[in-house]
């Protein structure tokens, strides 16, 4: 077990449509997931995410489309059939089986014989460090015990992928922070495909090698957590994936440079960014440590602005700035500045040309 | 506390408490007595006591029918009731919508509709079937009496039952009926068991249903008990009585030790 046979299949999903009456749990989604990979499905609460994954592990019917796991459309095969480890919301261990009684489950009903069964029972628990409590009862054990033991009862039939539906909602966050290393380890160690279904974007950020972030039943933008975070494509991720500032106007040119004119200010943009036309509206987003505090008015697009809180954070001071555009934060690393931040004292906010992202209009 | 125990109020309420306990049990314990008594008939033992009325339930052809029959269709009618109710109720569970609860409502019928009319509606179509005075008969028409109990009991345990229990087992490689067996059966037997219990006491001790779906070849004990108080006043009806009183005593203390039992055994895990 701790040398894994399994072989981590891809999953490819194709168009997949799921109707509830009149709303769309899935509108048409296509996705790739590739074999051995972190791939997480990102988005709020009633986005789709976990019919997406119910549709993966065989418990929801789509009305249309397909699913393929390693070529093979895998769409009319029961639960049972598709052979992915599942560790559910709340764990759903069973109560009347003890630790060891809920890992040997998968391996008992495959009618391995007992001494197999007690070596791999033994192998998944020590896998997760849990072998000296195998004799006890689910409801005897923590939350994060019992965690663990979801995961070796899901991988301890060597799944070629394993589907998380929100594993750590219900932990703390100190115990979800070692849990997220664990998960990510656990994973690098076995090259199984994870398919992780979160709420959470710090978490989503930190473990994932691939983010599908799902609204409205819809996949707005899939990617790696760095290609997200830096080069959002919509409003909405720029906002849901951390935290933006945004310059909103309408494109112009000025000395041969696309600018955006906003309220006043002009703001001008790089033009490597895919700016929508002269004359049509656009919207800049701006990450916060993306920004810079200056005296004056300096080379690059800028605006001027008034402070209006400021908190210390250890490692950087969170700003709230006050301009015609509306409220901007700025996050300030401390070891930077020589900047003594007092409310109401004005500021040039600064950036480079190239720092922020021209974002579709998804609101 | 201090404060409750004093005053007259409160030994008042202590007396109505009492009154209310000796109403619901006395006319029990009358029972006693009169199964000791020597007589031929009804009657208060006036100094002496004798055990031949409990000797006649045991020799008398007539009752030890009364008693194997009952056993009979309360054990067939409960089994029945506890297969078909648990069914019922597990497939209301998974329904989960309005048509379950409707389901649900439907199978409670046989314990709103008035006994008698229920039973006047199963003398007719028994009648047709040729079920009139057989086992198979008084044990379908029992088990229907018994369903809505299983029903009750087996849907409030369901309603605490974790879906995701059964997803699990799906998940690690169950079909549908041994995710089912292994998952849902495991965790709520105690409602299944209850239930049972129940109809296997309504089954016990009905007498209206039986009276018109029966007549000589199954006679059960509450119809021996019926008859006899109707030809010939034998104080062994009283016997029966007791015996009754006793077993169902013995059935509470069981069942208070077991839950004592289990509460230590939980007590010991936590």
């Amino acid at each position: 077990m701790t040398e894994t046979k399994a072989v981590a299949s891809g999953l490819t999903i194709q168009r997949l449509v799921k109707q509830y009456g009149d709303t769309y749990a899935l509108k048409d989604v296509s996705l790739d997931i590739p074999a051995g990979s972190f791939t997480t499905l990102l988005g709020p609460s009633g986005s789709g995410k976990t019919t997406l994954l119910m549709s993966i592990a065989g418990f929801t019917r789509p009305d249309t489309g397909r699913i393929l796991a390693g070529g093979r459309d895998i769409i009319g095969l029961p639960p049972e059939k598709r052979e992915f480890g599942m560790v559910f919301q709340g764990y759903a261990l069973f109560p009347h089986l003890t630790v060891a009684g809920n890992v040997a489950f998968a391996l008992k009903l495959r009618r391995r014989g007992r001494s197999e069964i007690e070596e791999r029972v033994t192998a998944a628990l020590d896998m997760v460090q849990l072998a000296h409590l195998a004799d006890r009862y689910p409801r005897q054990l923590s939350g994060g015990q019992q965690q663990r033991v979801a995961l070796a009862r899901a991988l301890v039939f060597e799944p070629g992928v394993l589907l998380l539906d929100e594993p750590l909602s219900a932990l703390d966050k100190s115990l979800r922070a070692d849990l997220q290393w664990e998960l990510k380890e656990l994973h690098a160690r076995l090259g199984v495909t994870f398919v992780y279904v979160t709420h959470d974007q710090e978490e989503a950020l930190s473990m994932s090698d691939q983010i599908a972030i799902i609204r409205a039943g819809e996949v707005v933008q899939c990617g790696s957590p760095a290609e997200l975070y830096d080069r959002p494509k919509t409003h909405f991720i720029a906002d849901f994936l951390g935290r933006s500032n945004y310059v909103e106007g309408v494109m112009a040119q000025r000395d041969g440079q696309p600018v955006i004119q906003a309220g006043g200010q002009v703001v001008p943009v790089s033009p490597d960014l895919a700016a929508p036309a002269e004359g049509k509206a656009a919207i800049l987003a701006i990450r916060p440590e993306k920004i810079t505090v200056l005296p004056d008015a300096g080379q690059g697009p800028g605006l001027p602005g008034r402070l209006t809180a400021w908190s210390y954070l250890g490692s950087s001071i969170s700003c709230r700035v006050a301009t015609d555009l509306g409220e901007f934060h700025v996050q300030l690393p401390t070891w930077q500045a020589a900047f003594e931040p007092k409310v109401g004292q004005p500021l040039w906010l600064g950036w480079a040309e190239d720092a922020g992202r021209i974002v579709r209009d998804d609101r | 506390m201090e404060r409750l125990r004093g005053g007259a109020g409160f030994a008042f309420t202590l007396c109505l408490a009492w009154l209310l306990i000796a109403f619901l049990i006395l006319p029990l314990l009358v029972v006693i007595p009169i199964s000791f008594t020597p007589e031929r008939y009804l009657s208060m033992p006036e100094g002496e006591y004798s055990w031949r009325h409990y000797e006649t339930l045991f020799t008398d052809r007539r009752w030890r029918k009364g008693i194997f029959d009952s056993t009979v269709v309360a054990l067939g009618a409960s089994c029945l009731a506890i297969i078909l109710g648990t069914i019922c109720a597990i497939g209301c569970w998974k329904l989960s919508s309005r048509l379950g609860e409707t389901i649900r409502i439907l199978a409670l019928t046989p314990m709103i509709v008035p006994p008698i009319v229920h039973a006047l509606g199963m003398y007719r179509v028994w009648v047709d079937y040729g079920l009139i005075d057989s086992y198979l008969g008084l044990i379908l028409a029992h088990a229907m009496k018994g369903i809505p109990f299983v029903v009750i009991s087996v849907s409030a345990v369901m309603s605490n039952f974790d879906p995701r229990l059964e997803q699990a087992a799906r998940s690690l490689g169950a079909g549908p009926l041994t995710a089912m067996r292994l998952t849902i059966l495991p965790n709520i037997w105690p409602g299944v068991l209850a239930g049972g219990v129940f109809a296997f006491a309504i089954s016990w001790d009905e007498i209206v249903v039986a009276l018109f779906l029966t007549r000589r070849a199954v006679y059960t004990l509450p119809r021996q008990i019926w008859d006899g108080i109707q030809d010939n006043i034998s104080p062994a009806v009283a016997a029966v009585g007791v015996l009754l009183i006793f077993v169902t005593i013995l059935a509470v203390l069981g069942k208070m030790a077991w839950d004592r039992r289990m509460a230590i055994r939980e007590g010991r895990r936590a």
